[in-house]
């Protein structure tokens, strides 16, 4: 009697499982089923037309001074993919720190977008407010990053550090430090990098492949008038409003 | 086939029920802990609900706090500016001293109910409590060190990547993010609400104000809790309590985070909890006893631009007052608080 009910119950815990097992498949179908593609953009730090070689290469400004870069870091976050047909994806929790001195960090993948022709790719430069003031996070936003003002809390949008025999700073050096996420001194700024219209094809796989050219950084400044910024206020902002146009599409590489 | 089938079915139970007692393991192993909000105060500024705070982060965190690991050349700990029987300051130290003797601007800040602390410093320039311990861990007259090579000096050893692993799951290298909520979970954890203040307030049997306490209270109320509101006794705003300005130090306070003209000379309203033992006073540590500050608000306030209209015109307190007023601010202290084991010294961790 009891042997009967338990296996009368087994039965059904059994149906259960054959269900659940059902509905899992379906989910993993779903999701694998429906064709996407997959976008790899590189983002190349340039000297003008040329890639970026660190420390040891003498660049020169448009503004005559002769420079050398030793570091070159940002943010990127708040990726969004633009389409022809209007439409957008936004690559969820999208914060990648690119370093010149790290070319992995200038590779990002990102995998299952929704098949449609690109038309572009809309980001941020620099970290959003809500993440500056919500504690300590993980990954490109870790703080031992080396991004982040520790004595006024918020992290660096942009860094440019390097050298000019313009400057008339201790050791010849400029640091150009980039924050601020507060009203009135946000220093965060939207960059839109088309594709060209004439390019609609569609594509499973694509290499779109920026420059981020660090000469717009000198195009307007003389370094022997400004050798660095280090806090948020009026001269972060004007420079992130030059250095939002940085960015330039370089190739565009795709398989139908 | 029918059979493979019952297997698989066999298999995927035995997996869940794996599943579900590990998970229950592990909730059981890392303890969450709560913030206690005693009666009659606000609801804590740090969400814990978001930011759980676990029993093995809390004794790790003690531990990152006494380690003078942390420091460039291992010399100071968190704990050589912070102590625990002076309320977490600086004893008898008016500017901290910092890694080879350096002195630092500030007197050392007290740690205490910061759960409750919508920003942090004298000026408010930090504004998340995990956040905070980059401060000192990066200042050059503090511990001049950088999170990265504290985190690669964790990595490098095996006790604590062990610790790590137990507060925050298997992952194998330790991160700056774990170091600074291991650090902030001991932070918020340092809570006083148990001095004899409290337990009048909540009519504990036993515990009366003296005359004098009573009398005291009375004149901090008309005078003090506009700023130093109980309970937590601090409004928690910036404020210039009429410090004359200190011309080799030259700290502007509060106008070196906004940029503001009027903050100028704003500094932060302390807490006057435990504030019996936590001498020097004020942010430049300028008053060696209570005595003296006192003697500040009745007699010797500055008329600097931003002086707050609380203190105008400066409270009038006869002698009277002033020692009743000295009597009530020594129930703040909280020697349960004080000397509270499970936020000393971990020896063990150190053996
Ligand atoms: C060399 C002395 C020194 C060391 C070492 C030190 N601190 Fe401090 N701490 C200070 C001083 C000084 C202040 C006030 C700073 C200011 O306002 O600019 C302070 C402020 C703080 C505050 C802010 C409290 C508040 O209510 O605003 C916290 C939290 C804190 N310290 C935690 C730590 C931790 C955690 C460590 C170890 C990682 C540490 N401190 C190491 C001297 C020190
Ligand atoms: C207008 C707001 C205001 C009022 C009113 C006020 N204070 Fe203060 N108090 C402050 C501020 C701001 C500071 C920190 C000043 C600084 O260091 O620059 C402070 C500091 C202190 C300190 C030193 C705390 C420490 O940790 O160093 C004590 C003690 C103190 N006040 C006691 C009192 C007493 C007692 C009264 C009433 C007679 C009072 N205060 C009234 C704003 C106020």
């Amino acid at each position: 009697m009891a042997q009967n009910r338990i296996r009368k119950i087994l039965k059904h815990v059994r149906n259960v499982y054959f269900l659940v097992g059902i509905c899992l498949g379906l989910v993993v179908f779903a999701t694998t089923s429906g064709k996407k593609q997959n976008l790899h953009v590189f983002i190349q730090p340039t000297f003008g037309k040329q890639a970026l070689t660190l420390e040891t290469q003498a660049y020169r400004s448009t503004q005559g001074d002769t420079v050398f870069i030793d570091v070159f870091r940002f943010y990127i976050s708040n990726l969004q993919i633009l389409y022809r047909d209007g439409k957008t994806f936004s690559i969820p929790n999208s914060y990648y720190l690119i370093d010149a001195s790290d070319t992995a960090s200038c590779h990002l993948q990102l995998s299952s977008l929704p098949l449609g022709a690109i038309a572009g790719l809309s980001f941020h430069i620099g970290v959003d407010s809500a993440k500056s003031v919500s504690g300590a996070h993980a990954g490109d936003l870790d703080l031992s990053k080396g991004m982040y003002w520790s004595w006024n809390s918020g992290y660096i949008n942009a860094k440019l550090e390097g050298r000019s025999p313009s400057c008339l700073s201790h050791k010849q050096q400029f640091e150009f430090h980039v924050g601020g996420y507060a009203h009135p001194n946000n220093s965060l700024r939207k960059a839109i990098v088309m594709l060209p219209v004439n390019t609609s094809a569609e594509a499973t796989s694509r290499t779109l492949q920026l420059q981020a050219d660090v000469s717009v950084w000198f195009a307007k400044r003389s370094l022997r008038e400004q050798a660095g910024i280090m806090i948020p206020g009026k001269a972060a902002m004007a420079l992130a409003d030059e250095y939002k146009h940085m960015f330039r599409l370089q190739n565009d590489l795709y398989e139908k | 086939m029918k059979n493979s089938l019952k297997n698989i079915g066999l298999a995927a139970l035995l997996l869940s029920a794996f599943l579900t007692l590990s998970w229950i393991s592990a909730r059981e192993k890392n303890k969450i802990k709560h913030l206690i909000q005693p009666a009659g105060w606000p609801a804590p500024v740090y969400d814990v609900e978001k930011n759980p705070i676990t029993e093995e982060g809390f004794t790790l965190g003690r531990m990152l706090f006494y380690d003078p690991l942390l420091s460039a050349d291992s010399t100071i700990s968190c704990a050589s500016c912070h102590l625990q029987q002076t309320n977490f300051t600086h004893v008898d130290h008016a500017l901290s001293h910092g890694i080879d003797g350096k002195k630092g601007t500030r007197n050392s800040s007290v740690l205490v109910n910061l759960a409750w602390s919508k920003s942090f410093m004298w000026d408010g320039g930090i504004n998340h409590i995990e956040v905070q311990p980059l401060a000192p861990i990066e200042n050059p007259v503090e511990m001049n060190s950088r999170l990265s090579i504290v985190v690669a000096k964790l990595n490098a050893s095996d006790r604590y990547r062990q610790k790590f692993r137990k507060a925050f799951g298997k992952k194998n290298t330790i991160t700056g993010q774990q170091v600074l909520k291991a650090l902030s979970a001991y932070l918020l954890s340092l809570q006083s609400f148990n001095a004899k203040y409290d337990r009048v307030m909540r009519s504990e049997p036993g515990y009366h104000f003296t005359p004098a306490e009573a009398r005291g209270m009375d004149v901090f109320l008309k005078h003090c809790n506009a700023c130093h509101t109980a309970p937590l006794f601090t409004n928690q705003g910036f404020e210039n309590n009429g410090l004359a300005p200190d011309p080799y130090l030259n700290d502007g306070g509060r106008i070196k985070v906004t940029h503001q003209p009027s903050d100028s000379l704003l500094f932060k309203v302390p807490t006057l909890r435990n504030i019996e033992v936590s001498y020097p006073y004020m942010h430049d540590g300028r008053y060696k006893n209570l005595q003296m500050v006192l003697f500040h608000y009745s007699s010797n306030i500055s008329n600097t631009l931003h002086l707050s209209p609380a203190l105008q015109p400066a409270p009038d307190l006869t002698e009277g007052n002033k020692n009743d007023l000295l009597a009530f601010l020594k129930t703040l202290t909280d020697t349960s608080f004080l000397n509270q084991k499970e936020f000393g010294y971990p020896f063990e961790d150190f053996q």
